[in-house]
């Protein structure tokens, strides 16, 4: 028991900013997970999936895409094991992550512009609609992950972490980890199934 | 005031009983959802699928998030027992136990 007027200074568990990014995220399944059940149903009530006059989604360049995605979750996990370690390296990590992103989002935007010039818009039939309401939310979670990786990577550029003191990279790990995980999981039911 | 003599009531479930019998026994199986546009059975599995997915990822996601903090507390509760009792190897330098917890 302590003695009144002394103060004790108790560290947080998990630190606050990490935790609310934790429920943000797990919302963020929950509201995926909503999407898909959308158009899971969707598409098993409809007739021909997709429509014999709609354009076929691809597949194999996606698949690539996929993979640039997940080599970005390796790097992202390096800047949080950098930066634990010491921060050396942590800019050049998330330099890394930030340009697999970008990557990733050119390379689905060109496809996108191909799928639109082919006749596939979000009007143009439900197998369209659903594509780009699946497809696109992902895509605005991934520019959003984007801007924080560039955000944490001038702080981290500036020297504002290290190992004491890192819950800026640990956020920035977590929601790009979401963001790389739900791929997968879109990209079998949306380009495969 | 008199009250009047109880009449028998099995007439009137009897004719209960058979007007129920008339209106179930014709009957066939019927499915019905504000959700499902055919009785396919595609459809059907895609919507008790779906049904579960949303009942489950809520519940997955509080799981992982108690489990993510349960071992935060373990972790830390190890740091402090290594930093007061010296026969425990302890952290390493800026290993700090929140960060790990992911």
């Amino acid at each position: 028991m302590s003695a009144p007027g002394i103060a004790i200074e108790t560290k947080p568990l998990v630190p606050s900013g990490l935790l609310a990014v934790a429920i943000f995220v797990a919302s963020e399944a929950i509201f995926f997970a909503a999407l898909i059940s959308a158009f899971v149903v969707l598409r098993a009530q409809a007739l021909d999936w997709p429509p014999f006059d709609q354009p076929r989604l691809p597949v194999l360049v996606t698949g690539i895409n996929t993979a640039i995605l997940l080599l970005s979750g390796c790097t992202i996990h390096g800047a949080l094991r950098s930066v634990r370690a010491s921060g050396a390296r942590l800019t050049g990590w998330l330099a890394a992550t930030a340009v697999l992103g970008a990557l990733f989002l050119a390379i689905q935007g060109y496809e996108w512009v191909r799928l639109v010039g082919f006749g596939l818009t979000t009007s143009s039939s439900l197998y369209g609609a659903t594509f780009y309401a699946l497809v696109g939310a992902h895509g605005v979670h991934v520019l959003a992950a984007l801007v924080v990786v560039l955000v944490v990577a001038v702080r981290g550029y500036r020297g504002r972490y290290g190992a004491a003191e890192h819950t800026g990279v640990a956020m920035c790990h977590l929601y790009w980890l979401f963001v790389v995980a739900v791929w997968p999981v879109l990209y079998a039911l949306v380009y495969l199934r | 005031m008199t009250r009047r003599a109880a009449r028998p009531r099995w007439p009137q479930r009897l004719v209960g009983c058979a007007v129920l019998a008339a209106a179930l026994l014709p009957a066939r199986v019927g499915r019905a959802c504000s959700s499902c546009l055919s009785g396919a059975d595609g459809t059907r599995e895609a919507y008790y699928g779906t049904t579960l997915l949303l009942i489950v990822v809520p519940f997955a996601a509080l799981g992982v998030l108690v489990f993510w903090l349960r071992r935060a507390a373990q972790r830390a509760e190890r740091a402090r027992r290594a930093s007061t009792d010296p026969g425990v190897p302890r952290a390493r330098p800026g290993h700090d136990p929140a960060f790990h917890a992911g």
